[in-house]
């Protein structure tokens, strides 16, 4: 279950996808690293931020795009 | 289009009856004034004339082609349509041949990652979805269009020009027999997307287009699988492309499949390209038996509307007013509801029940379910059909964390069509009651349905004017006694249903005896909601105030302001 309500989950898929299209392709990944930093600082619990990046490495999708 | 070697008629399920119309009497000099014409016999024109019908108003109904759409279309038709349908007698051929359903699941290449289920009380008459081909959709109307003496069916009958005046519309119709001119009160214009009648007044749609394209193709298979919207994202037997299939009957199937980006459209429309793509998309179903290609089509996704959908005399129904992207099956659904909204309003204006002031109502309220299908339409959209790098990302994460995690799952969710609530509306002048109740439909949305312990259902009994809803512990109270006379004065078409927990009550009330259908409303003895002639609470009232609800009878009538 997330601890946070759906619609800001859609809230969130929406801030991102327009934030990726703000970098631009040659910098989202430097976007996204700065997110994740910035995402740890604000959630302040070490183990949860290692559990969150175990979740997303595991079944990372083959590269389509 | 049809595979080569067969005409634009040439179904495999499907008979086309070819009309031609009779000798207009306006070719022979006669010169009187139609109460309504409604130019285009589709879905959305011919429930207009059915519902104008329902209020004994006559109209001439015009349609340029000869027979019904060439195609399966639009295919889904949501509960609230059904009640429309119903309420205009034509329901029952729709309710016999079309295939009902409430389910869906979708994929992330071969892993099923969503479960739709749509919301289906055990009060409801009808199922939230029926699946049926729009052909028949309109022989379905077109045979209650037949049967009734109101409706002058002119089929061939191609508008060629409109002028108008404070008094009056007039059409110039060309018919195979001749031309001739049509004299009309109002105008209705069901036209369709291209709408010749918006584009003679000089009226133009506004709004985005969206690039993603998809293209449509009904198979004909013996194919082993329940009536259930299944949407594939990132499927392998269509790289990069969306797949949706569905059910429909005559064991035909809708595969819908998005275009790669930058796919070429007349290459993908060819007939060896559609046959190479659905049989790639049927084996990756599983499916290895032998199928037959019917038909197919392609659409982008649009959100264009009108500013106005009244000019002067003439109301915009349907996709001549708005077009919406399919996803979610708003189009058909939202035109059927822009039908029944005019056609009730302008009936009882038109025999003399209500003020023409009732109509001004219109383009707010249906202009406004359009705003509000839009705000959907363009997350579905978005994730159907994702329009950038940032938007494809997105979907990725959403879709491929969604295989573990049951958090971004709903992302995926069609949010088909809902009716729309129309709390905003000058029809709806006492919102602010709805504080008073802690569940129960609130003001404007559509009256949920209920089984009665004497057989058939609540709305079955609502009537074609205002209804009530009294809640009762045995006998009316004096001030429901009195919201009835004052109601009865206001609305001659008025009905009132009273409804009573005790189990003694006579047959004139209707048993709640075990409270479900309190409930569902919130309501206590003394209770009381309003209902319109299309089934949304135009006011309800934790305790009756007969004065609010004369005065809610006055505004839906159009003899007062707000």
């Amino acid at each position: 279950m997330s601890p946070i309500p759906f619609e800001d989950i859609e809230a969130a898929y929406d801030a991102m996808a327009q934030a990726i299209d703000a970098a631009g392709e040659a910098r989202e990944v430097q976007f996204f690293s700065r997110l994740a930093l910035l995402l740890a600082h604000e959630l302040g619990d070490i183990e949860r931020f290692r559990a969150a990046i175990a979740a997303a490495l595991e079944g990372l999708p083959e590269n389509r795009s | 289009m049809r595979p080569a070697g067969r005409g634009p008629l040439d179904s495999l399920y499907f008979d086309y009856p070819i009309f031609t119309p009779e000798r207009a009497p306006e070719l022979d000099g006669a010169r009187a004034t139609h109460a309504v014409a409604i130019v285009g016999a589709g879905p959305i024109g011919m429930t207009a004339a059915l519902t104008l019908a329902r209020y004994g108003v006559r109209c001439v109904l015009l349609d340029q082609k000869e027979t019904f759409n060439d195609g399966s279309r639009a295919t889904c038709i949501a509960r609230p349509s059904m009640h429309i349908l119903d309420s205009i007698g034509a329901v029952e051929p729709f309710v016999a041949k079309a295939l009902g359903w409430q389910f869906g699941r979708s994929y992330y290449g071969d892993d099923q990652i969503f479960r739709l289920e749509m919301p289906h009380p055990p009060g409801e008459k009808y199922l939230p979805m029926y699946n049926l081909q729009q052909q028949f959709t309109e022989k379905f109307l077109h045979d209650a269009v037949a049967r009734s003496p109101l409706i002058d069916m002119r089929w061939q009958s191609d508008v060629k020009d409109v002028t108008m005046t404070s008094e009056r519309v007039t059409l110039s119709v060309a018919s195979p027999q001749g031309e001739y001119a049509l004299d009309a009160g109002f105008v209705l214009a069901a036209d369709g997307a291209r709408s010749p009648v918006r584009a003679m007044l000089g009226l133009r749609l506004k709004g985005e287009n969206y690039e993603g394209r998809y293209v449509i193709a009904d198979v004909q298979m013996d194919h082993d699988f329940p009536t259930e919207r299944r949407a594939f994202f990132e499927p392998r037997s269509n790289p990069g492309g969306t797949i949706l299939i569905h059910k429909q009957p005559d064991n035909i199937w809708r595969i819908d499949y998005q275009l790669r980006d930058g796919e070429d459209e007349q290459m993908a429309l060819r007939e060896d390209t559609i046959r190479a793509r659905v049989g790639a998309i049927l084996a990756g179903l599983g499916h290895t038996k032998p199928w037959d290609l019917e038909w197919w089509s392609v659409y982008s996704a649009n959100t264009l509307l009108l500013d106005d959908y009244r000019h002067g005399r003439v109301f915009f129904i349907g996709d001549s007013a708005h077009i919406v992207p399919i996803f979610g099956v708003r189009g058909l659904n939202n035109g059927f509801a822009d039908a029944f909204n005019i056609g009730w309003k302008l009936g009882l204006v038109l025999n003399g029940h209500a003020d023409a002031r009732l109509l001004d109502s219109y383009t707010p309220e249906r202009r406004g379910a359009t705003l509000d299908v839009f705000a959907n339409a363009k997350k579905s959209t978005r994730f159907m059909t994702p329009p950038s790098r940032g938007w494809r990302l997105a979907r990725e994460a959403a879709l491929s964390l969604s295989l573990k995690h049951a958090f971004p799952r709903g992302l995926a969710n069609p949010r088909q069509m809902q009716p729309y609530t129309y709390s905003g509306s000058p029809l709806t002048p006492f919102v602010q009651n709805d504080a008073a109740f802690a569940a129960g439909p609130v003001s404007g949305s559509a009256a949920p349905n209920a089984r009665l312990a004497q057989g058939g259902f609540l709305l079955d009994r609502a009537g074609l004017g205002l209804t009530a809803l009294l809640f009762t512990a045995g006998e009316p109270e004096a001030l429901q006694i009195s919201a009835l006379e004052r109601m009865a004065r206001v609305d001659p078409l008025f009905s009132a249903l009273i409804i009573s927990t005790n189990p003694d009550s006579g047959d004139r009330v209707i048993l709640d005896a075990d409270g479900v259908i309190s409930t569902l409303y919130d309501a206590v003895p003394g209770s009381a909601y309003l209902l319109r002639p299309d089934l949304h609470v135009a006011g309800r009232w934790q305790h009756c105030d007969p004065s609010e609800m004369a005065a809610t009878a006055r505004i839906c009538l159009g003899r007062a302001d707000q």
